[in-house]
């Protein structure tokens, strides 16, 4: 017969004090497996939960940011490009301003400028519109925005004005007494007008638009505008501050008026949708941070006092059943057999009870911190494959043995040093 | 086979000092079988268990085979007594979850033999057991749980058997068996120093001795 065998049949024989010592170990397993599982449910569903309100911010902010494109659209563009020389008080009082070579477009659309689009030149200039008694006119020529090298085109706040045809402002239609699909001549050319603005109470109203290239025909500037209007890009409010010089940096020849109260209300409501976001993930991850905290404070004060408990009440047991053995152990030693060989028959007994009952202890952990993760941490299925951790296995299972030798190990220990002679003698 | 020589062994007691053994001394050749018989407490029991390599006399000597097992280290002890001695106690001392061939067995645990499932065999035979080799001893009359343990201390046949009240808890045919085993083993040349308080067994015996007090009363 092995000393294997002897053990098994042992444990057969007096089973209640093994399958209570298989239950103080799967007890102590059970709570770890239960503890750590329980907080890789809260690790998997955090995982989720911040992954679905990046979702939902994502789309909140891309809905803000639609939101503060069409304020802007409607504000249009922040920065005026003028020629270095410009006289502001002319150009402000008197739409009078200094030309430039039209070719400024270009060089500022394929420099590495990134911090403004909606690039629009133009050439506007105050007239007496002949045609209708000289009455003021503002005849401005558009060629349509140009795109920067490396942005993506953006959807332009104006359509290009067609050759032949003209936008009308609402006082100068009224002026000329057109609609659209009218036409109307505007120094001595005959324009198709394409649309008539609804009354904007500003100098739009007695501006008439039409091509640039008929613009600087009619206005004898070929190859010039006056103006290159743009919007600032989605940057800080202290990088605004820098674009106009970045600007100057490409075209020496120009200076660049910043609206700032227009570009800071821009860059400011994305500044703050885009904080408020932040601020709504890190709320998330600091709530789900402190009960992840929360639960390991819970785990590391219960798993320890039930392993304490579990291995006492081992003990008791391991106590117990050298105690019922005295007689066998005493026999055993007078026919011959070594102390180590009881000994290690009490070790292989706990082992046995330890395997069991690690076992045992976590599948019942796992099962219950899965559980309990799904039902009160995410709502919805938690895969098990999320909140399956081999080293919390490995832990549970080799804890198992380890817990239930070191608690059997006295008393096993005493039951292979005791005197046969007196272990027979009390029999 | 077994000298013992000015044996002494004292035990400390609520209120003084108890003399267990006061210079015993005697030998057994092989073949003797000699019973010390001796009221409770005349320290019989301790020399069967100082003589069995279990108790540690506090002096004299102790030779089994010309080797005195107190000279050895404990585990050297505990191999020696698998080796030499076999052991018969009045409670039988079966190991209650081990069928009574597995019992018989049971030494292998300390020394490995490889004809000893033949001779367990064997034994069950001659003990007339053999129909109950798969039974638990809390299945066997006390009769058959003495022949068992007789079994046992017999499997590696060993030179000398110490017999502690072996027939203490039998009705006088199974002591008669008991005894006859016993007187078969010394015809067979085994050593055989049995304790008993029973005057009508202890007259089977080759020869008896009495103690009182630690010391022989009458010289057999």
């Amino acid at each position: 017969m092995s000393t294997l065998g002897l053990v098994l049949r042992e444990i057969r024989h007096r089973n209640l004090n093994f399958l209570l010592g298989v239950l103080a170990v799967a007890a102590a397993g059970a709570s770890l497996a239960g503890a750590m599982t329980r907080l890789e449910a809260h690790r998997a569903g955090t995982e989720r939960i911040l992954a679905e309100r990046e979702a939902a911010t994502s789309e909140r902010l891309a809905k803000l940011n639609d939101d503060i494109r069409k304020i802007t659209l409607i504000q249009q563009f922040n920065i005026v490009i003028l020629h270095k020389d410009q006289d502001l008080n002319a150009f402000l009082a008197r739409h009078e301003a200094r030309t430039m070579p039209e070719s400024y477009v270009e060089t500022l659309a394929q420099s590495d400028l990134t911090a403004i689009n909606h690039l629009e030149p133009s050439l506007t200039e105050m007239i007496d519109w002949p045609e209708q008694n000289n009455s003021a006119l503002i005849l401005t020529g558009v060629r349509g925005e140009v795109p920067l090298r490396l942005l993506d085109a953006k959807k332009p706040f104006n359509q290009p004005v067609p050759k032949g045809s003209a936008v009308m402002g609402a006082v100068s239609a009224q002026v000329a007494g057109v609609k659209a699909g009218g036409n109307v001549t505007i120094l001595g050319r005959a324009f198709k007008v394409a649309k008539v603005h609804e009354a904007r109470g500003n100098s739009d109203d007695t501006t008439a638009w039409i091509h640039l290239a008929e613009a600087q025909d009619l206005l004898k500037k070929p190859g010039m505008i006056n103006a290159m209007k743009a919007l600032n890009c989605g940057c800080t409010t202290e990088e605004l501050k820098l674009i106009p010089g970045k600007i100057q940096a490409v075209l020496p020849g120009v200076k660049a008026i910043l609206d700032m109260p227009k570009a800071v209300n821009r860059t400011a409501s994305l500044e703050r949708a885009e904080r408020e976001t932040r601020e709504a993930m890190q709320a998330e991850k600091d709530g789900r941070a402190r009960l992840g905290r929360e639960l390991e404070s819970a785990a590391a004060l219960v798993v320890p006092l039930v392993a304490v408990a579990s291995a006492l009440w081992l003990a008791v047991l391991a106590f117990l059943n050298v105690r019922a053995r005295r007689e066998e152990i005493g026999i055993l030693r007078a026919i011959g057999v070594r102390s180590g060989k009881i000994l290690a028959m009490f070790m292989l007994r706990a082992v046995a009870l330890g395997l069991l009952g690690g076992a045992l202890g976590y599948a019942a952990g796992f099962l219950s911190g899965w559980w309990w993760g799904q039902s009160a941490d995410v709502a919805g299925a938690l895969d098990y494959r999320s909140v399956f951790s081999a080293p919390c296995a490995a832990l549970v299972l080799g804890g198992g043995p380890l817990l239930a030798a070191l608690a059997s190990w006295l008393p096993a220990l005493s039951a292979s040093m005791r005197d046969p002679a007196e272990m027979l003698r009390l029999e | 086979m077994l000298a013992v020589r000015d044996l002494t062994k004292r035990f400390r007691g609520p209120n003084n000092e108890v003399r267990a053994l006061d210079g015993v001394s005697f030998d057994l050749a092989p073949g003797d079988f000699l019973a010390i018989q001796g009221t409770s407490g005349s320290g019989k029991t301790t020399l069967l268990l100082a003589c069995g390599a279990l108790q540690r006399p506090d002096g004299g000597s102790i030779s089994i085979e010309g080797q005195n097992p107190y000279a050895l280290s404990a585990e050297e002890r505990t191999r020696f007594r698998a080796r030499h001695i076999g052991f018969v106690f009045q409670q039988f001392h079966l190991i209650p979850y081990l069928t009574v061939l597995e019992n018989v067995l049971s030494p292998l645990l300390a020394l490995d033999d490889a004809g000893a499932k033949a001779r367990a065999l064997e034994l069950l035979q001659r003990f007339r057991i053999q129909d109950r080799a798969d039974h638990l001893p809390a299945h066997l009359s006390t009769g058959e749980r003495q022949r068992t343990a007789l079994a046992r201390a017999l499997l590696h046949r060993p030179k000398l058997i110490l017999a502690d009240e072996p027939t203490g808890n039998l009705d006088a045919q199974n002591a008669d068996a008991v005894i006859d085993g016993l007187r078969e083993l010394a015809a067979q040349g085994t050593a055989i120093l049995m304790v008993t308080h029973d005057n009508r067994l202890a007259a089977r015996a080759g020869r008896t001795l009495a103690m009182e007090r630690g010391k022989w009363k009458v010289a057999g």
